[in-house]
């Protein structure tokens, strides 16, 4: 399965880079690791951890190495040397500063004596005497390669520091396996131990220039999809950025917004029992958006006196009662001046169905967009509704079904169940636009809600962490400029992963998953605290 | 008679003498910010201090303090903090009602540093009350018992702001009346000296630390918001003084207190391992 083998392994990008700072890009395929054009090529595995050796030592190299090796006038058997010396000297080095890889690679070299005495078996004991200060391999040439590549073993001080360094002790070697008539078939050699990589890189520079692909950049947000017909849309186009993960930096005018009004029902809709309880259900949550009730509450602690209370208690006092110390107006901050905008995500993966009600999941979404924003509007809170799909970064588009200050009625909700499912989530796009149509609006509270099955994709983007990093983004550049978000996550709870991605751009707090209709309230008092 | 009205204080003649240090706090410095500081406080400007969590801009300001021979009101700031808490608020007593400074007043009246720790924290509307003393005016009004402070001649306004994506954007209207420093985390030797100095651990296993603090800070905006702080670096040295191992010092005081994201807390436990 493809999309496993693309697993983001994002833990393993994060350990190299707090290793090294390095990030260099990964790829999981094949059976044996390597590296090509700066790219670390590891076996396919579920686990990371299962990696880890495999990518420290590649990495070591993008980080210790020299960018290829001189190989011209070494035989083969020098060239092997040359690789296992290089390889026992980046280890070495990475070993001095991160004593624990010791731990992480020492396990796999477990060549003794018996292993052998040919060619590749005398490689493999002389990279575990290199490796392991505790190994003592009685092979006077082992011995040798030992002597070469210390200057002092105990205290792992290297003799070999240049390239030119390690070609002179691996011909020295190279020399007496000579002398030994050992057989070398380079051909049919395999790297061991199977978590070093099979040294392709060295040598790259003598192989002719390939047809160098795009394989050096990753893959994130391509310009493929440059579909022009969509710029000749009717509605209004935005321009947005885009947060890259990969160079942690904000693209310019990455993605384009085209804001349409959502085609209009022939007939409003009606509202259902369920619909009408549900909006009716939703006025005590959503009260906190509303200006705030003027009665006056009494605190022990405040900034103003409350006079009638100051009077009550000297009353008291005279009476000889215990007088009630709360003789403060306690201080209710006014969360007045929403406003709200609901986000229902339509992409082709809100049609799937639901296993638990058997109902598709943008009627459950445009349900619930359409409760909440009626509660709303009978509170008097400014809501704006609109659906939106993704079609490569070029064509995001948001179908406008209900304006601040329009009237959440039946054709609203006609609008609602005309938004058809189709195309992808391009989620950091929607929201940013959603933030700042709140922030021309001034209102000082301002709140995004989505409603969406949660996972963001798009057809240009093959990073699956690509997109949920820049909906992370866009969700804390909203909170820096005083806007909140939140998701109500549908469906059930058929996929964990997913679960996880919202909770990585919404915040632990930031989403609660909504299963039916009549759960809407408890979720909403959850996201708003 | 505004000095009569402050009488919660142990010392009549002194009101500040709970606030002065006597002990100099010790401050490493990196560049000039003591001649910067002083230069700022002989013109009373008010001063912001820029910079990452726990980089040592309180150590800082208590520094300085000490170095200025004045005392140092300092004050958390949070969402809920309100105007009362900062200028004071009318108190009950027996016989009747009773006004009483807070902070700010306390220190513009009788002339200490204030020190705003985190002022972005506070809502906008409990921030405009330190206006009018940071502009030439530097004058105090307390509305709820109708009296104008003027500023005292030695005191100065000092604010901390960490511009980290997590927290709120300072508004102009109030950045633009400040001097400001920015504070980074130190060199890595200087930090190993700080950490030695501040926890008595060795200067071997010291930079031990420092080196994994310095890695972790390699993934802020790349999955942490911010990497360990020289705090945290101090917590894990004096864990070690108090008999753990690098490893599990650095594991309690640090890994598991940076994140709570699974793939970045195994990251950090994986590198962890790698690094004693």
């Amino acid at each position: 399965m493809p999309a496993a083998l693309a697993a983001p392994h994002a833990a393993l990008t994060q350990w190299l880079r707090l290793l090294w700072d390095r990030a260099p890009p990964l790829r999981f395929e094949g059976v044996s690791p390597y590296i090509a054009e700066g790219t670390i090529h590891l076996p396919a595995h579920d686990e990371w951890r299962h990696h880890a050796a495999a990518a420290a030592h590649a990495t070591a190299h993008l980080v210790y190495s020299p960018a290829s090796f001189d190989g011209a006038g070494l035989g083969p058997i020098a060239r092997a040397l040359v690789a296992l010396l290089e390889d026992a000297r980046v280890e070495a080095l990475a070993m001095r500063e991160l004593p624990g890889l010791a731990r992480l690679w020492r396990p796999w070299h477990v060549a003794t004596p018996e292993t052998g005495a040919d060619f590749e078996s005398l490689l493999q004991r002389l990279a575990r005497a290199l490796i392991d200060p505790g190994y003592a391999d009685p092979d006077p040439w082992v011995a040798k390669g030992r002597r070469l590549f210390f200057i002092d073993a105990r205290l792992g001080l290297l003799a070999l520091r240049t390239p030119d360094e390690v070609r002179r002790a691996a011909t020295l070697l190279g020399h007496d396996i000579g002398q030994m008539r050992l057989q070398f078939n380079a051909k049919t050699a395999v790297p061991a131990p199977a978590y070093r990589d099979d040294h392709r890189w060295m040598w790259a520079a003598e192989r002719p220039p390939q047809q160098t692909s795009a394989r050096g950049e990753p893959l994130t947000a391509g310009d493929a999809t440059d579909d022009t017909s969509e710029a000749d849309a009717p509605g209004t186009t935005t321009l947005h950025p885009e947060w890259d993960r990969l160079i942690a930096r904000l693209r310019p005018d990455w993605t384009r917004v085209i804001e349409t009004p959502a085609p209009s029902a022939p007939a409003p809709a009606a509202d259902d029992d369920e619909l009408r309880a549900a909006t009716r259900r939703l006025h005590a949550p959503l009260q906190r958006w509303r200006d705030p009730a003027p009665a006056i509450r009494l605190d022990e602690d405040g900034e103003v006196f409350e006079p009638a209370a100051l009077i009550e208690l000297r009353l008291a006092r005279r009476l000889r009662r215990a007088p009630d110390p709360r003789v403060y107006r306690r201080a209710v901050h006014r969360r007045a001046d929403a406003a709200v905008w609901l986000l229902v995500d339509q992409s082709a993966s809100a049609a799937a169905g639901d296993a638990a009600t058997g109902h598709d999941l943008l009627r459950a979404a445009t349900r619930a967009a359409a409760a909440v924003a009626g509660a709303l509007h009978t509170l008097g809170v400014p809501c704006a509704v609109a659906g939106f799909a993704s079609n490569g970064r070029h064509a995001v588009r948001l179908s406008g079904v209900k304006g601040f200050d329009e009237a959440a009625d039946g054709a609203m909700r006609a609008r609602l169940a005309a938004l058809r499912p189709g195309g992808s989530t391009r989620l950091g796009a929607a929201l940013r636009h959603a933030t700042d149509a709140l922030l021309r609006r001034g209102a000082p509270n301002g709140w995004v809600i989505l409603l969406s099955d949660g996972e963001p994709h798009d057809i240009d983007v093959h990073d699956p962490r690509y997109l949920v990093e820049d909906a992370r983004q866009a969700v804390r550049e909203a909170l820096r400029r005083g806007v909140r978000t939140a998701c109500l996550v549908l469906g059930g709870n058929r996929d964990t992963d997913a679960g996880g991605d919202v909770r990585r751009i919404f915040g632990r707090r930031g989403a609660a998953r909504l299963r039916r209709l009549r759960a809407l309230p408890a979720a909403l008092r959850t996201l708003l605290g | 008679m505004p000095g009569s009205q402050t009488t919660m204080s142990a010392h009549p003649s002194d009101p500040l003498a709970a606030w002065r240090i006597a002990v100099e706090p010790f401050y490493q410095p990196r560049a000039e910010e003591f001649t910067l500081f002083e230069a700022a406080y002989a013109r009373r400007l008010p001063v912001i201090l820029k910079g990452p969590t726990g980089c040592g801009k309180t150590r800082f300001v208590e520094h300085m303090a000490w170095r200025l021979r004045r005392p140092l009101v300092t004050v958390a700031c949070h969402e809920d903090l309100s105007t009362g808490d900062l200028i004071g608020r009318w108190l009950l007593d027996g016989d009747g009602t009773r006004w009483q400074d807070g902070p700010l007043t306390l220190a513009a009246r009788h002339g200490a540093i204030c020190y705003l720790d985190e002022l972005v924290e506070a809502r906008a509307n409990t921030t405009v009350v330190i206006h009018p003393l940071t502009d030439t005016r530097r004058m105090l009004p307390l509305a709820p018992c109708n009296e104008l402070v003027h500023a005292h001649p030695d005191f100065q306004l000092v604010v901390s702001y960490n511009p980290s994506p997590a927290t709120r954007e300072m508004k102009a209207s109030t950045r633009q009346r400040f001097c400001a420093m920015e504070f980074g985390y130190p060199d890595p030797e200087q930090e190993a000296g700080i950490v030695m100095r501040e926890s008595g651990l060795d200067i071997e296993r010291a930079s031990g630390i420092v080196a994994f603090g310095m890695r972790t800070r390699r993934l802020e905006g790349a999955g942490l918001d911010e990497g360990a702080s020289t705090r945290m670096l101090i917590h894990a040295a004096a864990l070690v003084m108090q008999g753990l191992s690098s490893s599990k010092a650095c594991q309690l005081a640090m890994v598991d207190t940076l994140s709570d994201d699974d793939d970045v807390s195994e990251a950090l436990q994986f590198a962890l391992d790698a690094s004693f």
